[in-house]
């Protein structure tokens, strides 16, 4: 992947470009917000992790200029959480993702590793997908969390006309995170904390621990189902896992900063952004979206 | 606020003009006098003038004196004006109703001369102390904000600066070919940044909670796992002076304790029992245990004893900032900041002396019951809504 890093704090930058670099990535770097964009423009990054505060040009602005680009780049905004308020705004602004500072190699790993799958999964040859008005179809999912990017390209692939360019990402990283959620949560069972414990670890302890469980009873026995429908008034998907679900009556609200920081329904908060409409129901383990036609 | 010479304002609303020259004569001497001679002028008089205090009678012909009354008392701006009911009457029904709308006082008719200029008097002194309150509350408020201000931006600075330290420890600590002493000092740079950090954090949620701002996210924890965590992080405390943890809970049945839920955040539990129990193993006598007893009642309470006394001297004030004894380097702040997180978390704590010989400190906290989220008890006490320390 191509990374882009724009940060201020020298010593900070040396290490996230040392950082990226380590996990075999091609890093560029700027100090503030107006390099960052003329480095945008000739180096073209898939990925661009940006500082929220920053003198000449700030992250928040920084972000708008780059979105007025492009709307397929990653950009990922780090913050220090002391003014959540911003990293709101960033959200808003359609930011894919934020990171808290300081920001640990191994959660910087955990971050690039997820959005390089998903860049890599992407089809790009859509124009002939784009052509479809109505589609219908349901999937029965096998319990393999690493085919989840790849069925979110699928589900993506013929929505070319009725998502807007803009709001693409957005959707493809909200399918993929509930997606990953219904069968790493629901069917696997796997608690939050078990897979961060495992992604710690490093190695291949997040392939055992799933392994575990794809051969172990109840979770060998589940399966997730998807339901795509498409026609003039939009885009509605229908996920169901036969996993135990979990309270959603308390899920955070994505717009409180004072939510950015709780660890725990992180990811289905970020995703709940990106539809028009988002609704859990039974024991949590059924979640339906829909995002409204743009034509 | 005053008239330029510094005498207050004061309006007479009377429909009878005997009243207004009688009150007139009264006060002259001590006030500047305006003068409405029905309720509507009078409500429209405190939009235009600026008055200190207000006279009003209560039966007078369209607008009564209640319903004037209640008009001004609506408007933000004037509804801190004192107003004091003039009438013939003397019914206490009438006095109850008066007070009920918010007024301050009460003369009735005949005036006596110096009840009148003392009750005035009075009522414009309290008005004024009032006012000079709210004055130094507006400041210190500005001066908290200020202070968050700064706080917010030292935080920002230091984790800024920590981002290098952790980092490249841990890309170094990756690299195979390092020494083992190299390995050494890069651990011990690292673990020293990551207590730095989980410092900085923590004076943000105390500041948080001090702040009433905190938001909780309540989680199952269980407090047996929590205990015996801190006991092996803690291991050098009590392994010299041999003073064990004991864990008894009790469920209402014989089973050994394995698990004790509390609704709660893990991390925040995790501190607060980490500095209850520091200060208990300090304070414990050699060889003497600190015993942890967990029941239901139906929250949770949480005992947690020592045979330590705590100095009669600082017992009233235990859970008060920078309150610290005869302790080396103590800040004063651990039963503290315990007791502000015990507040975020919906609990409360308390301090209890058994018979001079040992010392309790009890936890209250709202239980985590059944398998599945969603069934806390309420709370023993909501207070986190009282917004700070100082305006309280």
């Amino acid at each position: 992947m191509k990374i882009l890093i724009v940060e201020d704090d020298p010593g900070t930058r040396k290490y996230m470009v040392k950082a990226a670099q380590t996990l075999g990535h091609e890093v560029q770097e700027a100090e503030d917000g107006e390099a960052g964009c003329k480095a945008f423009d000739k180096f073209e990054p898939d990925i661009v992790l940006s500082d929220i505060q920053m003198p000449r040009a700030d992250g928040l602005e920084l972000l708008e200029r780059l979105r007025r680009k492009s709307d397929d780049a990653i950009i990922i905004m780090t913050t220090a959480m002391d003014s959540a308020e911003y990293t709101v705004k960033a959200l808003q602004l359609h930011a894919n993702d934020y990171l808290v500072k300081p920001v640990q190699f191994s959660v910087l790993k955990a971050a690039l590793a997820k959005y390089s799958e998903i860049l890599n999964s992407r089809t790009k040859d859509q124009e002939v997908l784009g052509l479809f008005e109505k589609r219908y179809y349901r999937l029965k999912l096998p319990n393999q969390p690493e085919l989840v990017s790849r069925i979110a390209d699928r589900l993506l692939a013929e929505t070319v006309n009725s998502i807007a360019r803009k709001e693409r990402m957005g959707v493809r990283l909200g399918l993929t995170e509930l997606l990953s959620n219904a069968i790493e949560h629901g069917t696997l069972g796997i608690t939050y904390e078990e897979k961060s414990k495992a992604l710690e670890a490093g190695g291949s302890a997040w392939r055992n621990l799933v392994n575990d469980r794809l051969h172990s009873e109840p979770f060998c026995n589940r399966q997730t189902i998807v339901e795509f429908e498409m026609n003039d008034q939009g885009c509605e998907w229908y996920i169901k896992d036969d996993g135990e679900g979990f309270d959603w009556n308390n899920l955070p609200d994505p717009l409180d900063p004072e939510n950015l920081l709780c660890e725990h329904g992180r990811g289905i908060m970020l995703a709940q952004l990106q539809f028009d409409e988002f609704e859990f129901s039974g024991n949590g383990n059924e979640v339906r979206m829909k995002k409204n036609c743009c034509r | 606020m005053l008239e330029p010479e510094n005498k207050p304002v004061i309006m007479i609303v009377d429909d009878e003009p005997q009243n207004i020259e009688i009150l007139g004569n009264i006060l002259s001497g001590q006030a500047v006098l305006k003068v409405a001679t029905n309720g509507q002028k009078a409500v429209e008089m405190v939009h235009s003038e600026s008055i200190d205090l207000i006279l009003l009678d209560i039966e007078m012909p369209l607008l009564n004196g209640y319903e004037v009354c209640r008009q001004i008392k609506m408007i933000q701006k004037f509804a801190a004006i004192p107003i004091i009911f003039v009438t013939g009457k003397d019914k206490e029904g009438d006095e109850i109703k008066g007070f009920d709308i918010g007024a301050v006082d009460y003369i009735t008719k005949p005036f006596s001369p110096a009840l009148v200029r003392a009750r005035v008097k009075a009522h414009l002194a309290l008005r004024k102390a009032q006012a000079d309150l709210e004055q130094h509350n507006e400041t210190l408020k500005s001066y908290l904000k200020l202070l968050e201000d700064i706080e917010r931006i030292g935080r920002h600075d230091l984790k800024g600066s920590l981002s290098p330290i952790l980092g490249f420890s841990e890309l170094l600590l990756m690299d195979p070919t390092i020494t083992r002493e190299q390995r050494e000092a890069l651990s011990t740079i690292r673990s020293s940044g990551l207590r730095l950090l989980n410092m900085i954090n923590q004076s943000l949620d105390l500041f948080r909670i001090e702040a009433g701002t905190y938001h909780l996210t309540p989680q199952p924890v269980d407090l047996i796992k929590v205990f015996r965590n801190i006991a092996r992080e803690q291991e050098s405390l009590w392994r010299n002076k041999n003073s064990p943890l004991e864990l008894h809970a009790n469920h209402g049945s014989n089973e050994a304790p394995e698990h004790f839920m509390v609704s709660g955040e893990e991390g925040l539990l995790y501190t607060m029992f980490t500095n209850l129990l520091k200060n208990a193993w300090e304070a414990t006598p050699n060889e003497s245990p600190v015993n942890v007893s967990m029941h239901f009642c139906p929250w949770a309470e949480i005992r947690i004893q020592n045979s330590g006394v705590v100095p009669s001297e600082i017992r009233s004030t235990f859970f008060c900032k920078f309150v610290t004894l005869g302790k080396k380097g103590g800040t004063g702040l651990g039963a503290y900041s315990a007791k502000l997180m015990a507040k975020a978390l919906f609990g409360t704590i308390s301090l209890e002396i058994i018979d001079e010989k040992s010392t309790v400190i009890a936890v209250n906290l709202p239980s985590y019951e059944g398998q599945l989220p969603g069934k806390t008890i309420s709370p023993p006490r909501q207070s986190l809504a009282s917004p700070s320390l100082f305006f309280e």
